[in-house]
């Protein structure tokens, strides 16, 4: 009792990297990004399930699908952009065609091929990834196929995604200009400090003495921003849901500055006063293993993708409802750059504090991390006050001060990850 | 031809080493005469991109990777550099700047201010890494005469390589 306890070499560990790649990015709901991505038939967008690259369309029937990007012919990749759109996809090795469906619309000189009868009768079109899933927008592909369905996958944690797709009439987008980056260091360090109010004023005391500065006028540039100082004395909590997703979420003292503000009466009766104002507050969201949704100054959406036990690479958007008006579509991205861009005043920091500990990790001889213990005293099993206003049930809840910073939080995840690296024992004993 | 006359070459001389003096003062970390390059009133502007061809061309409704309307962004970033509050920024990498391929832009070109383009490479290493990286672009700016100085109006920074590893900061570009 009182204790949980993570190994650091699930941070460190190339053989245990493999076996995350394999069992946990290969084999279960990995999310593959948004259908407003590839709005119009034939639209495309690329990326990777785990190691293995994908392309996902929509078809000349405004279906949706997933395939492997990888030629059935000799392997090579059918696609290379990053986004786009495209009736046909020709491999540039032999030019076989596939639709935008996934399907084989042509063998390049099939008929002159001198071809087994056999061959005629087997498929060539683009191996579809196992199962592929569409909640509301937000896209998901798994490997395997014995996993749950997406909706038992994510759970009441659907409640928290719906709080992003409802900002809109319309549902959400992305905006023009992702971006991409690296750190060095372990992809779970992104998975928790995404629900790590911890390290909020410690990682980033530069970014909020640059907002009391604005506030106070000694700096000349006007943005109004989130002051998270004014966080503490506020209620706020987290839930963690079964499969390892899990929400941090505050009250917001200040509503007015958040570009959401500016269309909240049609929020309002769209939702309801209760959804409209959890979509004010403080909502950071981690679907495990490899998206997260932040929205504590604007929204952003990153996708995890793991290199190597200590290198991650990291794609982020930022996200606004559809039809947003001008001025609070501008708010949105300038308080987003501020923040969240790579480019920005706070995700730098976080990113070197990664690779500090990643640094740390080469230190064999301590094996167990301190940081999951805060929260414990308080956290329960099931839902409290706060999920009763959402109507859900998660796995565990934590609601109080700020300054509880909890840490329990955590667990969830980690709990999903023995889960399924438990699976990897299982295949390994039989091999 | 217009670009070769003698004004032109003086003209591109003087803009040149104003871009020389900006590269020089990141690198030299003296951030306040970095500032004073800059008009109070300048955008800065670092598009991000759309796609492999197309950087965003909209900071009101795109992505930027960096974007200000006036120098106050600027000083807030130089603030945060000094603070010795930031773990991106308490252990600077080495940046050596470098300029070529100026060219002015006559049409646009007054007696109190110009336009020019021009090509630039970073290179940085990073001390605690021991990894060095380099970045570089293309970049436009408009230039205007004030104070006895030149100084930037507007400048807009295209970083062609933007798979940022960790940190990109004001004095990576």
């Amino acid at each position: 009792m009182g204790e949980f306890k993570v190994h650091r070499d699930v941070f460190r560990d190339q053989d245990i990297f493999d076996l995350e790649m394999e069992h946990i990015f290969e084999a279960t709901w990995i999310f593959v990004g948004l259908a407003s991505q590839v709005p119009d038939p034939h639209d495309f967008i690329t990326t990777w399930v785990g190691r293995q690259p994908v392309i996902v369309s929509r078809d000349s029937k405004g279906e949706l699908h997933c395939h492997f990007n990888t030629c059935p012919h000799r392997g090579a990749t059918v696609c290379r952009q990053r986004a786009g759109s495209a009736k046909a996809h020709v491999c540039p090795y032999h030019g076989w065609v596939f639709d935008s469906a996934g399907r084989n619309a042509g063998i390049k000189n099939q008929t002159q091929g001198e071809y087994h009868h056999n061959f005629a009768e087997g498929s060539h079109d683009l191996k579809k990834v196992a199962r592929f899933g569409n909640y509301r927008g937000f896209l998901f592909a798994s490997l395997r196929e014995d996993v749950p369905s997406l909706e038992e996958h994510l759970g009441d944690a659907r409640v928290f995604l719906d709080l992003i797709a409802d900002q809109g009439e319309d549902g959400v987008e992305l905006l023009p200009g992702a971006g991409l980056y690296t750190y060095r260091a372990n992809w779970k360090l992104q998975l928790e400090n995404c629900l790590d109010n911890y390290h909020l004023t410690s990682t980033h005391p530069s970014f909020m003495r640059i907002v009391e500065r604005r506030k106070k006028g000694d700096s000349g540039h006007a943005l109004e921003t989130s002051d998270f100082k004014l966080l503490d004395g506020t209620v706020g909590g987290g839930f963690t849901f079964p499969h390892g997703h899990a929400v941090i979420w505050h009250g917001n003292a200040t509503p007015q500055v958040r570009p959401l503000y500016k269309s909240i009466d049609k929020v309002v009766e769209r939702v309801g006063e209760v959804r409209a104002n959890w979509m004010l507050g403080v909502r950071n969201l981690s679907l495990f293993p490899n998206v997260q949704f932040a929205e504590n100054i604007s929204l952003q959406m990153r996708i995890i993708r793991p290199l190597a036990p200590d290198l991650t690479e990291m794609q982020i958007h930022c996200v606004a409802p559809k039809g947003e008006a001008s001025e609070a579509r501008t708010y949105r991205i300038r308080l987003y750059e501020d923040f969240f861009n790579s480019t920005g005043l706070a995700t730098p920091d976080d990113l070197k504090v990664y690779e500090q500990c990643q640094e740390g990790y080469r230190v064999w001889s301590v094996s167990e991390q301190q940081g999951y213990h805060r929260g414990m005293a308080l956290v329960k099993n099931g839902p409290d006050e706060f999920a009763d206003q959402l109507g859900i049930s998660p796995a565990t809840s934590v609601s109080g001060n700020f300054e509880i910073q909890d840490e329990t939080i955590f667990h969830g995840g980690y709990r999903e990850w023995l889960r399924l690296m438990k699976r990897a024992e299982c295949t390994l004993a039989d091999r | 031809m217009k670009w070769l006359d003698a004004d032109t070459v003086q003209k591109t001389a003087t803009i040149s080493r104003l871009l020389y003096e900006e590269g020089y003062a990141l690198d030299t970390r003296r951030w306040e005469d970095w500032l004073n390059l800059y008009a109070p009133d300048c955008e800065y502007w670092v598009p991000a991109w759309k796609n492999e061809e197309e950087p965003t061309t909209d900071p009101k409704n795109e992505i930027s990777l960096m974007y200000y309307s006036s120098r106050a962004g600027l000083e807030d970033r130089v603030w945060r550099v000094k603070s010795g509050l930031s773990a991106a920024s308490k252990m600077l990498p080495r940046t050596q700047h470098q300029v070529s391929n100026v060219v002015l832009m006559p049409d646009e070109a007054g007696e109190h201010n110009t336009s020019v383009r021009y090509n630039w490479c970073v290179n940085q290493f990073e001390c605690d890494n021991r990894a060095s990286h380099t970045f570089f672009g293309r970049a436009e700016a408009t230039l205007v005469f004030q104070d006895d100085c030149w100084r930037f109006q507007k400048k807009k920074t295209l970083i062609l390589n933007d798979y940022i590893p960790t940190v990109v900061d004001f004095y990576s570009v």
